[in-house]
């Protein structure tokens, strides 16, 4: 879930061969229904499509629906190590 | 002529500094292992930036002022960068473990529409990026 328009995240899935399903939230439509609207500094490059930015973060969910495990970025320099959200998900998924 | 040489020399350190910091720095975010605390990269970017400014108070030749002003940029950059990145939530309303996450639509790559009823029934793991950059 990101900002970008369809066709950069379709330009992007194309560089990167990534599979996983990317999808737009150019209004930041989904980010406000998670409550994840950055509301500190806009530090990005301000465009039409994205007057704002959500906070980095990962969720880890259930067949249910329910949030099992999160991690949201203290700041936009660091993200979701690789690591923790694996062994997240060891715990998490496949207890 | 001795002032020139000792600021242009200065003016190489600084932006050999500044470049290895920055190149430390992009090695560690790639790796995604940048520290939560970032004060040791805050002393080598200005310690950059400020023998970019000795180096042009000790005077340089005109082609020996660009490697302190690189210095100066890039050592002034990061730091600024560094103070606006911390991300800040409405703690009132963010979603939190144990909540339901809600349904939400949106489209993909593709344009196709997407509806989160598909990931009833599966265990999901969802990430909010800012963006492509």
């Amino acid at each position: 879930m990101s900002v970008d328009l369809p066709e950069v995240i379709a330009d992007r899935r194309h560089l990167h061969g990534l599979t996983a399903t990317m999808l737009s939230d150019q209004q930041l439509a989904v980010t406000d229904l998670f409550g994840l609207r950055n509301q500190g500094f806009h530090s990005a490059p301000g465009t039409e499509e994205a007057t704002a930015l959500p906070v980095p973060a990962t969720l880890l969910v259930d067949r249910d629906g329910t949030v099992l495990w999160m991690d949201l970025s203290e700041n936009y320099q660091r993200r979701s190590d690789p690591s923790v959200v694996l062994a997240a998900m060891k715990t998490h998924f496949d207890p | 002529m001795t002032g020139n040489k000792t600021g242009t020399k200065i003016g190489l350190v600084a932006a050999a500094l500044a470049v290895a910091t920055t190149a430390y720095w992009f090695y560690l975010v790639d790796e995604v292992a940048l520290p939560a605390d970032r004060s040791l990269f805050v002393v080598l970017f200005l310690l950059a930036a400020a023998l970019g400014v000795l180096a042009l108070v000790k005077r340089t030749s005109w082609l020996g002022a660009v490697p302190p002003l690189l210095a100066i940029v890039i050592g002034l950059f990061f730091p600024v960068t560094m103070s606006v990145s911390e991300q800040i939530v409405a703690r009132d309303t963010v979603i939190e473990v144990g909540d339901t996450v809600p349904r939400f639509t949106s489209v993909d790559g593709s344009g196709k529409a997407f509806d989160s009823r598909v990931l009833n029934g599966h265990l999901v793991l969802i990430k909010f990026f800012r963006a492509h950059w």
